[in-house]
Order: structure tokens, then sequence, then C-alpha cells
């Protein structure tokens, strides 16, 4: 591991060859490298929707609704007579903005208050996990759905409450490997030669946390999307009538008797992404792990 | 072992003072109130206002806050302003329900994942590992409420063999089995994912175990391989199994939410969803203290679990 920090930090030979092997053990992964190309084609449609979508998704053909998949709607229409297959790929960016937004900020939180509870101990560690434990004390799930109904359902503020909410796995498992980093001899030496604090976590803590946060980061953007989807299924994400694989559900279930493929593709996109996701984030932690490679 | 119990009592006060006091503060920063929810959308300043008054919720925060504390010490937890009665009423009539959704889909898991992530683990790479693996992929990638939806499509809506939704009659009014027949759909879906994480961890916590030098002893002993897999690998691998059994009363509670929406099933799930909307502040802040204090358990009783597999670890 110190052989790995060495080379991460002085560009060498070394750091080429354990750089090398990493990709090599992702990209000899063919399931992880499969995922990572749906994966990319999820993201290039959402960001392509505008030109991308046959109909516009919010227009509606009351002669047409709830008409089954033909040519014309490969993936048939709802009960306002709006075009399914439009509307799952503008859906895509709710869910991917969600994914990316709420996982950035949870992971930097999370990161924060991890690396200073598990560098300093002392009684800021004691606040930190005081902290930590009462925010598990209630289901996150009820805690967004809370925050969320409280100060409006929109994008904006689902991204921002599942961010904020969601932390506390992240703060525990980077303090784990915090306490553990910090016992290196490369740490002490850094320290013995006068080094501040803000340069050993930067320089020598940060890149030792980084496989378990790029593995924990993609793990928890799939369980975000879940998330987003379960709230906007609920009435408090997106705000119909702008769509979004959750809500597009809502209407699914009403229809679930005479038209079967209101709820199914949708639910079928949320699947394929997070689904995708997670076994990206399974290569990753496969490569990242020096005991697999 | 009391005075372990005794202290972890204790220990619960603070913290259910905790989240009652974030949420106080949290209810009453948002913008808005329960007069929009209870009066309707357009209702003038002075009936705002009175109804604002009767309610209490014209004090001062810290005055509203320990006056709800004084009346909860004494087992009062207010009456719900959407529903009019005392809102452990409420809570009794709902938490039943998802008591048995619950319990059902914890059972439910334990049975399907347990036995095949043993399985899985003492055969890697074979078919049936992979099987194992693919259908906890899915069960994580799963969201619950499509799964729901599925079942209902399936079962209800085609085969015709389950009803689709809601709560069934007891007893011999529904002819026995109509409850039960109700209950089958929603504790399948709530388990779905369930089984995913149990599976993932049991698979792993066995393979870790079964590479333990004391496995090989025991099978050079000549051991039967089943009792050196339940004797010695599977008590070994239950303590990170135990973990995950406690934090899965989290997930329970949050995957009710779901569950109990796509099949109307009555319990606090759903209520939870209807007491924010309402914006039922006492409603919301008991059931909160309520499941709080279901977690907090849920951690005892996990720890009890710790020493039941494995008696090194005594509580004192």
């Amino acid at each position: 591991m110190s052989d790995g920090i060495a080379a991460l930090r002085n560009p060498g030979p070394r750091e080429r060859s354990l750089r090398a092997s990493i990709v090599a053990a992702f990209v000899s992964n063919r399931v992880a490298v499969a995922s990572a190309c749906v994966l990319l084609l999820i993201v290039g449609a959402a960001i392509a929707a505008p030109r991308l979508t046959p109909f516009n998704p919010d227009r509606q053909d009351l002669d047409r609704r709830l008409a089954a998949p033909d040519p014309t709607h490969p993936l048939g229409t709802d009960g306002y007579g709006r075009d399914v297959l439009s509307r799952i790929i503008v859906g895509a960016r709710a869910s991917l903005t969600t994914g990316v937004i709420a996982t950035a900020l949870a992971m930097t939180i999370g990161t924060a208050i991890g690396t200073l509870s598990g560098y300093f101990r002392g009684a800021s560690d004691l606040w930190l996990t005081r902290l930590t434990e009462l925010a598990l004390g209630i289901p996150p799930l009820l805690l967004v759905l809370l925050i969320v109904a409280l100060f409006g359902p929109s994008l904006r503020n689902t991204v921002l409450v599942i961010g904020l909410v969601y932390w506390p796995p992240t703060a525990r498992i980077v303090r784990g490997d915090t306490l553990r980093v910090r016992q290196h001899q490369f740490v002490e030496a850094a320290y013995g030669l006068g080094a501040r604090a803000r340069h050993i976590l930067a320089r020598h803590m940060l890149p030792n946390l980084l496989p378990t946060l790029i593995v924990q980061g993609t793990l928890f953007m799939a369980e975000a999307i879940l998330i987003e989807s379960g709230l906007s299924y609920l009435g408090l994400g997106i705000q119909p009538p702008a769509p979004s694989w959750g809500n597009m559900l809502v209407e699914g279930r009403r229809y679930v008797d005479s038209a079967w493929w209101i709820a199914t593709f949708p639910g079928t996109a949320i699947f394929l992404t997070v689904a995708s996701i997670n076994l990206v984030g399974d290569g990753f932690r496969d490569a990242l792990d020096p005991r697999r490679r | 072992m009391s005075a372990y119990l005794v202290r972890r009592a204790l220990g619960a006060v603070p913290m259910l003072l905790g989240v009652s006091v974030v949420l106080f503060i949290l209810l009453h920063l948002a913008p808005g109130g329960p007069e929009a929810a209870l009066l309707g959308g357009d209702l003038s300043q002075q009936d705002a206002a009175a109804l604002r008054r009767s309610l209490g919720l014209d004090q001062p925060l810290p005055v509203q806050y320990v006056r709800w504390l004084t009346s909860a010490l004494r087992g009062n937890l207010g009456i719900s302003y959407l529903q009019g009665v005392p809102v452990l009423q409420v809570i009794g009539e709902h938490v039943g329900a998802t008591v048995q959704l619950a319990a059902g889909a914890l059972a439910l898991a334990i049975a399907v994942a347990v036995p095949l992530g043993v399985v899985s683990a003492t055969r890697p790479n074979t078919w049936i590992d992979r099987t194992a693996t693919g259908v906890a992929l899915a069960g994580v990638s799963f969201p619950s409420f499509w799964l729901g939806i599925l079942l209902i499509l399936l079962f209800a809506s085609t085969l015709r063999w389950l009803p689709a939704s809601g709560y069934g009659a007891y007893g011999l009014e529904g002819g026995g089995t109509d409850h039960v027949r109700h209950l089958i759909l929603p504790v399948v879906t709530l388990a779905g994912t369930q089984i995913a994480s149990f599976l993932r961890f049991t698979r792993s916590s066995m393979l870790e175990a079964l590479a333990q030098p004391y496995i090989t002893v025991a099978r050079a002993k000549g051991l039967r391989e089943v009792r050196v897999l339940l004797r010695h690998a599977f008590r070994n691998g239950l303590i990170p199994l135990i973990t995950l059994l406690g934090l899965s009363l989290r997930f329970l509670i949050g995957g009710a939410v779901l569950t109990e929406t796509v099949f109307a099933w009555p319990g606090i799930g759903r209520l939870s969803v209807d007491a924010v909307i309402g914006r039922d502040y006492p409603l919301l802040l008991g059931l909160n203290l309520l499941i709080a204090l279901a977690v907090i358990a849920g951690n005892v009783v996990t720890d009890l679990l710790y020493s039941l597999a494995d008696p090194r670890i005594v509580w004192q």
C-alpha cells in the first residue's frame, strides 16, 4: 500500500505499472466493461435527449391514449397519449443528475467527517461519532421524505436532501479506513518532518482512501437513483408533468390491469441503469483490491 | 447482563431526546404549516392565525417543545391533526400491519438467502453460485415498488391468483385465508431487496470463514463436511450476518413506506407519508420516536445475539 502511494505521488515507472495493472484488471472484467458501455449509452441518451426523442415528451395525443407498443410508439403511450419512449429518455436526466450530484455531496460530507474524526480522534471524534449515531437513528428514507415534503418537492431539493442525509455510512467507513492508514509509518514520518495536519490529510491520507471512496461512491450512486425513483413514486420527487422514471411508474400502477407497458419500461430503465452502475462498482472494487488483482 | 440492559436503556434517552429536538426544529423551520393542509388552499389570514393559536403553534419554539416534552413524558403524545384522535391510538391501529409485513419479509429473506448463500459459498463459480450472485445483483438493483407492480401484473392481473392490494378480512369473514392471501405479495416485495443483501453477506462471510485454518483442521480430523460447514464455518460466519440483521430494521421500515403505498397496506409506512404531506406534527413526532425506539431496541437485540452466536462476547 505504501509503495502504491509513493508511486501515486512521484510519477515514475512503478506508477505506470500500478495504474496499468488496475486498468488491466478492470478491462479484463468483461461484465464490468459491458456495464460501463450500457451506462455510457444511457448517459449519452440523457445528454442528447432533446435531439433524440421521437416526440415531445409532454405532447398529449388524446386520440392515442394507452396505445400498445407499435412502430410509431415503440414503447406505447400513456394515459394522456404521451410517448413513453420519449418520456423515458428525458426522465434519464433526473435520475442521473440525482445520482451524480447527491453522491458527490454525500461523499464529500462523509469523507470530511470521517477523516477528521478518524485523524484527530479525541473529543471531536466522540462528537462526530455521536452525530453519526444520531443520524443513523432515523431510517434515512423517512428523513428524506420528511425534509423533501416540508421544503417542497423539486429536483433541486431531492438532490440536496439525499446528499445531506446519506453521509453517515460513508463517514463510518472512511473513519475506519483513516484509523487504519494513520498507523502507517509514512504518516508518522511526515508528522516527524513537521508536516501540518492539512498536508498529511491531503497528500497522505486522501490518496489512500481513494479506492474505498471510488467503490463506495459508485455503489451509493446506484442507491441514490433508487431513492429518487422511490420519492418520485410517492409523489415527493420530480413533479409531473415533467417526466421521471419514478413518477411514470405511479401512472403505470394505475393502469396495471389494462396497459402493462406504462409500468414495465420505466422500471426496466431504472433496473438497467442501477444494475450497470452496481456492476461497474463491483468491477472497481475487484480491480482496486490488491488481494483480488 | 441486567446492568448492561439498564445502561443501554439509559443510553436511549439522549438519543430519543436528540431525535425529537432535531425533528422539532426541522418541522418548524420549514416554510408553511399545518393550517394549509388542514383548512385547504384558500384560507383567510384570521382563520390561519386562529388555528395556529388553537394548536399552540403561536408560542415560541422552546415553549412548544417543553410543552410537548412534558406531556410526552406523561405518556401523552398529543392529538393527531388529521384524524382528531390521540397519536398513540392512531399508531396503535397501524403498527400491527407493519409488524406483520416486516416480520414476514425478514423471515422469508432469511429462509431464502442464508441457505442459498451457504451453498453458493461452498461451491464457488459453479452454476448455482452464479445464479445466486445474479439474484443478489438483481435484488439490489430492483426498485422495490417496481417489483411490487410486476408481481401485481403477474399474479393479480394476469393469473388472478392473489389480490392486488388491500388488507383483506380476518378470520372466518374472509374464509380464513383472505388476510394471508393479501399478505403474500407485499411480503415478497419487501423481502426482495433484503434477500439480495443477506445473500451477498452470507456468501462472503462464509467464504472468509471457510478459508480459515481451523476449517482445514476440522476436515483433517475427519469430521463430516456438513458438520464442518454448520458447526465450524457457519457459526463463525454468523457474526457479520447478525450485524446486517441489526441494520436491516432501518431498511425494512424504509422499504415499508414504498411497499405499503404500492399495495394500499394500512401500516405505519403509509401513515408516515400521509402525516408528512398533511403536516401532522404530533403524529410525525410520535411515529419517528417509535421508529427510533425500535431501531435502538433492534441494536440491543443484535448485541445479545452476538453473545449467543459467540460465547466469548459477554456484555457487562
